[in-house]
């Protein structure tokens, strides 16, 4: 039974995950491509940077104080602000499936006539996001792996592997808390535009702490503080507190979706 | 026994809007239960709640005892429920979504194999691309191809042509032949006269009526056209429970209710030319019934009315069983 409804879902989620991959792959590839050049011409770069007013630098996330020749930095500029919009419209898309979608179209009404029940349909649809995730995050570092020795520049393999490891786990969160949403609300616009709303409020409070140092204690309302994959690939520093918060996020997220869904009354 | 269907004071509200309002019946092990009403009547909201898919707001429906709601993967077990027109996933084959099924319902992986060749159902095709009649189909062979000893079908028949409406007749007369029980939803009132042993009538939301379909036929009046040879002797048709609507002095139209044989006494001392006697049709029977909206009278909820009622209770409500 299991298996068959996390097969049905996988190959459901098919062409959303495989297009979304394709474009972090080819983004990441891309960016990756440009590295040697932003590299040789680091000095310019600095100069420019430093001559850049310091809110413009923390609207584009370069307030971080790393550089953007490094790997890190370069990664974490480039991609790693790319990937929460990725992530959050690969997250919401699936996570609103279950709740939102198959509720309308009267395909949950068919799944719940059979001795499914809703704590499983809810497990499969989670396993399913978990496994998205992974691919997306894979998709995000991976191209700057595929295309770092073809141009010649170093990127080691562990450390973007571990920025992967953080990527998929803060991909996991945003999929959690849409799921949530979509239990609640049962509506993928709705969804939709809280879960994008939220991002983007955690954007502008992220760009405001950077402004303004007295708001420093803001910095850890958003997701973005304990997104940190510079600081894992340029400094090898494993910092457990990103994931751990984003780890906590998603878990207690999902369970509150479980106990939604199972009570949830489908009004379709 | 624990009866395979029990609506015990069955209430479901969409916020203000009204769905269904202390419905109570008892639906018998082996028979096929038709409900019937119009749009709006409250026949989906009722089958939502018996799937479990909504969760009453007052009172219980309870499948072979158990609460449809609370005990949604059991009830699921012995139960299977098709709602009206169906939104199976597009991009899916019917062999496909069968085989996903089957899997679900813990079935034979080619027990809708049969069904689908029976009704000639072609499982190669996506269901995005089949048409309305063909959707219906799928969800002809969803409902049969189990072995659940309950079958619930919101307007299970509508989209299917004559051919396979009398196809579909066949199949719930084989599955009450197998000791199954059948509540169905329909509009299709010839289909509830052929298949159904009981009916429920639904309007605005309450159960109005519960009774046999030789009861319902029988208890209304049956339209009786005379052509006489000569005039009737003054007098012949003073019968009880017999009206003259219309008379010449060859033509006679009657209403006749109840047993008919009285009349027919008095007429076989007559000289008949030609005589129709038209039984009024399910149909005729459930437009009465709105008749009475139509003219602005509002009738009350009526208990069962097939001399097995346990009669209403307090509020009103009756349990038909």
């Amino acid at each position: 039974m299991t298996r068959s409804l996390l097969r049905l879902e996988l190959r459901r989620s098919r062409a959303l995950v495989g297009w979304l991959t394709a474009m972090l792959l080819l983004y990441g590839a891309t960016m990756a491509a440009f590295y040697p050049s932003m590299r040789e011409n680091a000095a310019m770069m600095q100069q420019i940077l430093e001559i850049w007013p310091k809110e413009m630098l923390a609207a584009f996330g370069m307030e971080g104080g790393f550089g953007l020749t490094d790997p890190g930095g370069y990664f974490a500029i480039y991609v790693g602000e790319f990937f929460p919009v990725v992530g959050a419209i690969g997250a919401i898309f699936l996570a609103t499936r279950t709740t939102a979608v198959d509720v309308d179209r009267g395909w949950a009404a068919i799944s719940l006539a059979t001795p499914l029940s809703r704590t499983r349909q809810m497990l499969v649809a989670i396993v399913v996001q978990v496994i998205a995730m992974g691919i997306l995050a894979i998709g995000t570092v991976g191209g700057f792996l595929l295309v770092g020795p073809v141009v010649g520049a170093r990127f080691e393999a562990v450390p973007f592997a571990l920025a992967g490891l953080d990527t998929w786990v803060y991909g996991c969160a945003i999929a959690a808390v849409a799921t949530l949403v979509g239990a609640l609300t049962l509506s993928r616009g709705l969804t939709g535009g809280l879960v994008a709303g939220i991002l983007i409020a955690m954007y502008l409070v992220s760009v405001i702490v950077a402004i303004e140092p007295s708001l420093d204690w803001m910095r850890y309302l958003t997701s973005f503080a304990w997104f940190d994959t510079a600081a894992v690939i340029d400094e090898g520093r494993v910092e457990a507190g990103g994931p751990v918060v984003f780890g906590l996020v998603a878990g207690f997220a999902w369970l509150g979706s479980l106990l939604v869904w199972r009570r949830r009354d489908l009004l379709a | 026994m624990t009866a395979p269907i029990e609506l015990i004071g069955l209430t479901k509200a969409y916020g203000r809007r009204r769905g269904i309002v202390d419905v109570n019946v008892e639906v018998r092990e082996g028979e096929v239960f038709g409900f019937l009403g119009p749009n709006g009547a409250g026949k989906t909201t009722t089958i939502r709640c018996l799937a479990g898919i909504v969760r009453p707001t007052a009172g219980r429906a309870l499948v072979f005892g158990r609460d449809a709601w609370a005990d949604a993967v059991a009830v699921h077990r012995r139960m299977a429920s098709v709602g009206s027109d169906p939104g199976y996933l597009g991009e899916l084959t019917a062999a496909e979504l069968f085989r996903h099924l089957s899997r679900l319902r813990v079935m034979a992986p080619d027990a809708w194999r049969p069904i689908a060749e029976r009704i000639e159902l072609d499982p190669s095709v996506q269901l995005r691309k089949l048409s309305r009649g063909n959707r219906q189909k799928v969800a002809v062979v969803d409902a049969f191809m189990g072995e659940e000893p309950l079958l619930v079908m919101d307007e299970p028949s509508s989209g299917l042509d004559p051919l396979m409406q009398r196809e579909f007749l066949g199949l719930v007369a084989e599955a009450r032949a197998a000791g199954r029980t059948i509540f169905l939803s329909s509009h299709n009132l010839t289909e509830v006269e052929r298949a159904c042993d009981r009916v429920g009538i639904v309007r605005e939301g309450r159960l109005r009526e519960v009774t046999s379909v030789a009861t319902l036929l029988a208890s209304h009046a049956r339209s009786v056209n005379l052509l006489l040879d000569a005039p009737a002797p003054a007098g012949t048709f003073d019968l009880p429970n017999v009206q003259v609507l219309a008379a010449t002095d060859r033509e006679v139209h009657l209403m006749a209710q109840g047993d008919v044989n009285p009349l027919l006494g008095r007429i076989a001392s007559l000289r008949v030319v030609d005589v129709s006697i038209t039984t009024p049709d399910i149909e005729d029977i459930f437009l009465s019934h709105y008749d009475a909206r139509i003219s602005g009278a509002e009738d009350p909820p009526a208990p069962a009315s097939d001399g097995a009622a346990d009669g209403p209770p307090p509020d009103g409500g009756g349990v038909a069983r």
